[in-house]
């Protein structure tokens, strides 16, 4: 026995989401992440690329951003249609084509958010204009704050699959985006179990890869303290920010890596749901 | 418990159906009417089902009809040759004939020879069927010469099946040393030998019943017979009624909140729905009308233990669950349906969820086409589910359901939050849902707008001695006004309701019993 096609369920899923993006204008969050976008950049631009201190504020910054942008795509698509999904799972749906309906949709969305974003950031902030990998690094910045928010949309799609509804959804938000800003070595040092969380976060990856390409062990940006007292300069550098293409490449995998595996969490998780339906 | 005797009113007779294989003729099918006799044909013959076969006795056997039970029984009236039941020959058991050996679906009486090993050309073959309707047309297909037989729906050569749930490549029959052997050929929805899901392939016995989707082929050696289906849009096409769900459920367990003990929330519903019946499900508080339709459903296996078995299709629902699942449609309390999509397109999708891998978009387009006009819903296809009013959207939920070719259709209080005329439209909708043949069962607590359209009500009740929900009643309209003394259902909910009722539930409940039993 075989079901209906998985690829052929996806795009039939996939054109519905695009349907239901239109009629219950699910486009605002594009207008979101526009005005989120303004507000960040807004700040912070100015000031990027002028010190170390202020550079590496500005990064975290976009990447909270951006990280905010794609959990709110997603973290109620799932939960308020758990009666949904059951009814159609007994009539033969396949949840994996149901989830990766929503990753490749949620993929045209995130690139237009991430393309918004972008053009706002250079607005506003001065970018260098050379790359590790590719010559401009425009283009790096554009892939590494896309992979970040398709990222975090899918694990706004995991967190909606296992929660029970939307409410619990909700109120798990915020502790997820306190997780990621805090693990995101910016804030706080980390150390012990503390570190390892870490490597389960878009926020250390998103910062690896961002600090990579705009070189924040650069002597070219000296600490605050330099302008005052010249002669106090970074005698150490960060490895997380090394400006090598292997660090970069190794920043964005493990964003794909933890993406994959909140695809399969999820799948797994509504599979667990609907086990005996 | 009172010991007055009980008025006992039998119930019409079950139906079920003969198939009769001759040689030289038709296939045939008889709708039993309780007792019937058999025998050969002649000029002053009182049988009520002749045959022409010369090895048959003028009074050979009859079908006998225990209406108590609801059972059908066969006696061989010693007849010369005699029957052999399920290849066993019945043996005299005095001057009448043999003993009445109980008769189940799929159960095959042969008048032949003595000898089973070299059977005569004109035996007759005679299978007893809940399931069959005695207006199908059977067709026969033979296997001689033939080493290889693809079944599928509407192939040029092989065994073509009319049947809309079947696949174009369903299955293929294949001889291998001499024996035929059939194999699942990657189906949408399977096929059962003898009432088990075939995994991958099997060799064949004389008289198998093979069931792909709701086709049904007989193996016979040198030939195949099966049904055909049709499309059941016509009203008029169903006549016959038939067995389709058969519930012998001794006892429902589900696990307690915060505790790994059970707790019994059912017992003891025992009772067949034939095609074509709009049942009521009516029960107080408590009574386990949820837990029924759970265990009809088939997802009761999830938080408890049914001790008993779902019959679909003769077929248990339990352990075929995956095969069966998509033949009986719950429609929730609460909207499963998407409010932002246009009608048609949650249709649509739902076609393409079920069919999309097996049938070409035209034939699904077709379907929904089908189904959209069956449920009155062509005039909203353009309309948003959201500005659907409450019946409307309860109409589109069938619809959904209604697309896999589902036979039965739960709903869980689909007029709560109705207005009365909705209610009232809603119920018709529902109630035109069976005229092909389906089966409609509802739970609703304003049973009394359409009381004349339901075929049937289940009462459920909960008993006062054991804190169990148990069957309380089963049967037609008017005789559960005439058994609970009430002019209204809805009275009979305050008859049987301990908490703001009259709280007879026991009563009813041991009423119902004695009934049963005669």
């Amino acid at each position: 026995m075989h079901k209906t096609s998985r690829i052929k369920q996806t795009f039939v899923y996939i054109k519905k989401n695009f349907r239901l993006f239109m009629n219950q204008k699910d486009w605002k969050f594009i207008i979101i992440a526009a005005v989120i976008s303004l507000l960040v950049c807004g700040v912070v631009g100015e000031k990027m690329f002028e010190t170390y201190e202020s550079t590496k504020s500005g990064f975290f910054a976009i990447i909270s951003a951006a990280i905010w942008i794609g959990i709110f795509n997603s973290i109620q698509g799932v939960c308020k249609e758990h009666d949904t999904i059951t009814s159609e799972y007994r009539s033969g749906l396949h949840i994996s084509s149901y989830v990766m309906s929503h990753v490749l949709f949620d993929f045209a969305v995130c690139f237009i958010q991430t393309a918004i974003l972008m053009a706002i950031c250079c607005l506003f902030i001065d970018f260098p204009s050379e790359g590790i990998i590719v010559e401009g690094a425009v283009v790096e910045y554009f892939l590494t704050l896309f992979l970040i928010i398709w990222g975090s949309d899918i694990m706004g799609i995991m967190i909606s699959s296992v929660s029970p509804n939307p409410n619990t959804a909700m109120t798990a938000m915020p502790f997820v985006l306190i997780l990621q800003l805090v693990m995101s070595g910016v804030l706080f040092e980390l150390n012990g179990w503390a570190e390892k969380i870490a490597y389960v976060t878009y926020s250390k990856w998103g910062m690896s890869a961002l600090g990579s390409i705009g070189d924040l062990n650069s002597e070219d940006l000296p600490l605050k303290l330099s302008a005052v007292f010249p002669n106090v300069v970074r005698l150490e550098t960060e490895a997380a920010y090394e400006a090598t293409s292997e660090n970069l490449l190794k920043a964005w995998g493990c964003i794909l890596i933890i993406a994959v595996c909140c695809t399969i969490i999820s799948i797994v998780s509504l599979k667990i749901r609907n086990r005996d339906s | 418990m009172d010991n007055k005797t009980v008025y006992y009113k039998p119930l019409p007779p079950k139906p079920a159906t003969l198939l009769i294989i001759e040689r030289g003729k038709q296939l045939r099918l008889v709708s039993l009417i309780g007792s019937m006799r058999i025998g050969r044909e002649s000029a002053n013959s009182t049988n009520d089902i002749d045959l022409s076969s010369g090895i048959a006795s003028r009074n050979h056997g009859e079908i006998i009809y225990e209406d108590v039970e609801g059972v059908y029984y066969y006696r061989d009236n010693n007849s010369l040759n005699g029957t052999f039941y399920n290849g066993v020959k019945l043996e005299q058991l005095n001057e009448r004939g043999t003993r009445a050996v109980r008769l189940s679906d799929g159960d095959i009486l042969r008048i032949d020879c003595d000898n089973l090993l070299n059977p005569r050309s004109d035996a007759v073959i005679l299978i007893f069927s809940t399931k069959f309707s005695s207006d199908e047309m059977w067709r026969r297909f033979s296997l001689e010469g033939a080493s290889h037989v693809d079944i599928g729906r509407g192939i040029t050569d092989g065994i073509s099946l009319t049947d809309f749930m079947a696949s174009r490549q369903h299955a293929a029959l294949d001889l291998i040393d001499g024996k035929w052997v059939i194999s699942d050929k990657g189906s949408v929805n399977g096929l059962a030998v003898n009432r088990s899901v075939l995994q991958g392939s099997r060799e064949l016995a004389v008289f198998d019943i093979i069931n792909i989707a709701n086709t049904t082929l007989i193996y016979l050696g040198s030939e195949i017979i099966f049904n055909e289906v049709r499309i059941k849009t016509d009203p008029q096409a169903h006549i016959q009624r038939s067995v389709v769900m058969s519930v012998n459920i001794n006892e429902v367990k589900v696990r307690k909140f915060n505790s790994f003990a059970k707790k019994t929330l059912l017992s003891n519903i025992n009772l067949d729905v034939e095609s074509g019946d709009f049942i009521l499900i009516l029960g107080g508080a408590g009574a386990g009308k949820t837990t029924f339709i759970k265990s009809l459903m088939g997802s009761i296996k999830r938080t408890g233990k049914v001790e008993g078995q779902v019959l679909f299709d003769n077929m248990d629902l339990y352990k075929n669950f995956k095969m069966l699942k998509h033949k009986i449609g719950l429609v929730p309390q609460f909207s499963t349906t998407r409010d932002n999509d246009t009608v048609y397109n949650t249709i649509m999708d739902a076609a393409n969820i079920k069919l999309a891998g097996e049938y070409s978009g035209a034939e699904i387009k077709q379907r929904v086409d089908d189904v959209i006009k069956k449920l009155m819903l062509t005039s909203l296809t353009g309309s948003l589910v959201k500005n659907l009013s409450g019946g409307q959207k309860k109409r589109v939920e069938v619809a959904i359901q209604a697309i896999g070719d589902q036979e039965v259709f739960v709903l869980d209080e689909p007029d709560s939050g109705m207005d009365y005329a909705t209610r009232v439209d809603l119920m018709k909708n529902l109630c035109s849902c069976t005229d092909t043949g389906g089966v409609v069962m509802v739970i609703s607590h304003s049973p009394d707008d359409a009381a004349d359209l339901f075929t049937k009500v289940i009462v459920l009740a909960k008993s006062q001695r054991d804190e169990v929900g148990r069957l309380a009643y089963y049967g037609d309209v008017q005789h559960a006004y005439e058994f609970f003394g009430v002019d209204k259902l809805s009275d009979i909910v305050m008859e049987i309701n301990y908490e703001g009722g009259h709280g007879r539930g026991d009563e009813f409940i041991d009423k119902f019993e004695r009934t049963r039993r005669g």
